[in-house]
């Protein structure tokens, strides 16, 4: 599904990433991992084409994102508040996607139906502007925006960030029901080692730009991760 | 294509500002067609002023010789009014939506621009009343093709130079300096730097050579196209200049280890210079420099003393003014710092004084070179210091208290309004007719000189009773804490 190829992206003198090959295959479920800062954000903007690479490529089937922009019509991704639409009303910027992404009005509701719990009335049917929606809000909508239209891909970056307990665990519950039985790749970064290790099947933890570790997720996985991060903490204190 | 067009809409319904922008954009569309309209009717009546001048050229051979500065005029309202078309393109880069789509949908928005209604009220009108009568209907449609398409390019051209070029302020000066250079040369030497008329002429002649500014324009939308698919990274949509460029202010830190207030000042002048709406406010108290220029250089001798007032009002106080009316809103989004912060809050309000006292006295020494239309404005210079320093300032502080609003200070100022209220356009009445009072009723004692003196004195009076002013501002702050922690929010 993605192939990365000798990918650097420098700001001045200072490297912020520097990955010379990494591969992910379709239908995995990738974790990244890693302290602010260790590139986890510009490796996601890198692979929707938001930044450009100092040098290599990002593949996606095959075509350079910055070549093909073949990839946007079976891509889903939320990085930021910025993707969305800050004076348009939830219902209106969820019209708006459908409309782009060629969804029919009823599988639309059917999207949406699933999201309700996450919601927990507070995004839908208020007559609120986005950008009056708070952080959290706003997030879970981001979300739910990228899932719609069944893309082959999603890229989310920190989805658990800003929420509640309650909506973090019925977040986690939609990932997974959406990966069942679908051939879904999914891109997830984290700063929550219990999360990510229950979601995906291999997670990479990145440092100061650089791959260093490259795990295939399983029971012991959770452990070695807070082993790995509170042995940096030691070093560095 | 047409959400597209809706988005634009609801983006402008949904502005909270909605009812202010549209009524400035009312406002300012009727200034414009006012505009247009002065421009028809001095076009069309151009034939009849021409015979004055024209010498031994015919009619059209006298406007193509100054058709190349109209369109050095027409760069320069394109360059500092019109804005580059924008888009917030973020929301729409990861969706399945072509570089190619925004990239057309942005320079066909461009193309429907006000200013591009310029050249037509300019050409249209004189190529009926002179150029079709003088040259028969198919060489004068051959002529203003030639310059619509001229101005066209110069559409596209503007758009390239402020995204590009911007940087450089010396491409302007080159641009000037070669038109002035063309002028010189043509007009005194019989050299054409630009044969620009002559291209013009020639075209008249030979049609075929319409082709020259027809390539010009492809090759300028072309350039421009290229330059918007090419352009739709986060890394050009943020302003990143404003990170790398600014160096003096880093210099100033070590001042910041002298007392509280020296360190306020440093950080608000880091605020100022590290912002493009702050740094436009100095700039144009700048430019204001030569304002007086305008009131003094009357050219019948005598210049009262009244006059001298006015003008040296406005150059020792322009800066006060000018970033005084905004004095808190500056501090847009930075109140709950401040308001937890600072202790006691007169300090906080003695480093902006301080800061409209420095402005006073730089402006005062740049306005020396005014004493060239006599001796006898170094002493009203002095004198208006003063009271800018001692009555103004406190003044502005003051009237700025009264409901300020947010600014983005990230924004540009050109016909921006934000943060403008009432306040704003009241303030400078009391600053300009203060002193004018005091001056106009000693005035009448028939010794002029006693008025500025008055004036003076007065000032010092002011700067002598600063503490009372300090604490009078702070217990309005304090009062309306709370107000302005919200009002001052983004």
């Amino acid at each position: 599904m993605i192939q990365i190829n000798n990918l650097q992206k420098s700001y001045k003198q200072l490297t912020a990433l520097s990955i010379e090959s990494l591969e992910i295959p379709s239908g995995q479920s990738f974790g990244l991992v890693g302290n602010n800062g260790a590139g986890k954000t510009t490796l996601l903007r890198l692979m929707l084409d938001l930044i450009r690479a100092t040098s290599g490529t990002v593949l996606v089937e095959g075509e350079a994102v910055n070549e093909s922009e073949e990839w946007k019509s079976f891509t889903g991704s939320f990085i930021d508040e910025k993707f969305l639409i800050s004076y348009l009303t939830p219902e209106e910027y969820f019209q708006f996607l459908a409309q782009i992404n060629g969804v029919s009005k009823g599988d639309l509701d059917k999207h949406l139906a699933l999201f309700e719990a996450l919601f927990n009335g507070e995004i839908l049917g208020k007559g609120k502007y986005i950008r009056d929606l708070s952080k959290g809000n706003k997030k879970k909508l981001g979300v739910a925006a990228a899932l719609l239209g069944n893309p082959k891909l999603v890229i989310l970056d920190e989805p658990f960030e800003n929420l509640d307990p309650t909506s973090q665990i019925r977040l986690k519950r939609i990932i997974q029901q959406l990966k069942e039985g679908k051939a879904v790749t999914f891109l997830i970064s984290s700063h929550d080692l219990n999360h990510v290790t229950e979601i995906c099947e291999r997670i990479v933890i990145l440092e100061n730009g650089i791959v260093v570790k490259d795990l295939t997720a399983n029971e012991k996985t959770l452990g070695e991760l807070n082993e790995y991060f509170s042995g940096n903490a030691e070093v560095q204190s | 294509m047409h959400w597209i067009i809706k988005h634009q809409w609801l983006a402008f319904r949904r502005s909270p500002a909605f009812e202010k922008d549209l009524g400035v954009k009312v406002f300012l569309g009727i200034v414009g067609l006012l505009f247009l309209l002065n421009l028809v009717f001095i076009s069309a009546g151009l034939g009849s002023i021409l015979d004055e001048f024209r010498g031994e050229l015919t009619k059209v051979e006298f406007i193509n010789q100054f058709v190349l500065y109209y369109f050095l005029f027409e760069l320069g309202i394109r360059y500092f009014l019109q804005p580059v078309p924008a888009l917030d393109v973020e929301p729409y880069l990861h969706l399945p939506i072509g570089k190619k789509f925004i990239a057309n949908y942005l320079l066909i928005k461009s193309f429907l621009s006000p200013y591009n209604l310029l050249a037509p009220a300019v050409f249209v009108p004189v190529f009926f009343s002179v150029v079709i009568p003088e040259l028969g209907f198919n060489s004068a449609l051959l002529w203003l093709l030639f310059n619509l398409i001229i101005s066209l390019s110069l559409h596209f051209f503007n758009i390239i130079f402020k995204k590009k070029l911007e940087n450089n302020t010396i491409t302007w000066i080159v641009i000037v300096i070669i038109f002035a250079a063309n002028y010189v040369l043509g007009n005194y030497f019989n050299f054409d730097l630009i044969p620009f008329h002559l291209l013009l002429e020639a075209t008249i002649t030979s049609p075929f050579l319409i082709i020259i500014p027809i390539l010009l324009s492809v090759a300028m939308v072309f350039t421009c196209y290229r330059f918007f698919t090419q352009y739709l990274y986060l890394e050009d949509l943020a302003d990143a200049k404003m990170l790398s460029g600014e160096k003096f202010t880093a210099k100033l830190s070590g001042f910041e280890s002298k007392g509280l207030v020296n360190t306020l000042i440093v950080q608000e002048l880091k605020l100022i210079l590290r912002h493009k709406r702050s740094r436009s406010a100095i700039l144009i108290s700048l430019l204001f420099l030569f304002y007086p220029l305008i009131l003094l250089n009357r050219g019948d001798g005598e210049i009262d003393l009244a006059m001298f007032m006015i003008a040296s009002i406005l150059l020792t106080g322009i800066f006060i003014m000018n970033y005084g009316q905004f004095l808190w809103s500056w501090n847009t989004n930075q109140m709950d710092f401040f308001l937890t912060k600072i202790n006691p809050y007169t300090q906080w309000i003695e480093s902006r004084y301080r800061l409209l006292l420095y402005s006073a006295i730089i402006s005062s020494i740049l306005a020396i070179p005014y004493v060239y239309f006599g001796w006898e404005i170094l002493p009203a210079i002095v004198a208006t210091a003063l009271y800018n320093v001692g009555i103004n300032s406190m003044l502005v502080m003051r009237m700025s208290l009264w409901s300020p609003k947010a600014i983005d200070l990230n924004k540009s100022s050109m016909m921006n309004y934000e943060g403008t209220g009432a306040a704003q356009f009241l303030i400078g009445l009391p600053i300009i007719l203060g002193p004018l009072a005091i001056y106009g009723i000693c005035y009448l004692t028939g010794i002029p000189q006693l008025g500025i003196l008055a004036v003076g004195i007065i000032g010092v009076i002011g700067i002598a009773l600063r503490g009372v002013f300090f604490k009078a501002i702070a217990s309005k702050l304090k009062k309306d804490k709370y107000k302005l922690i919200h009002d001052l929010t983004l």
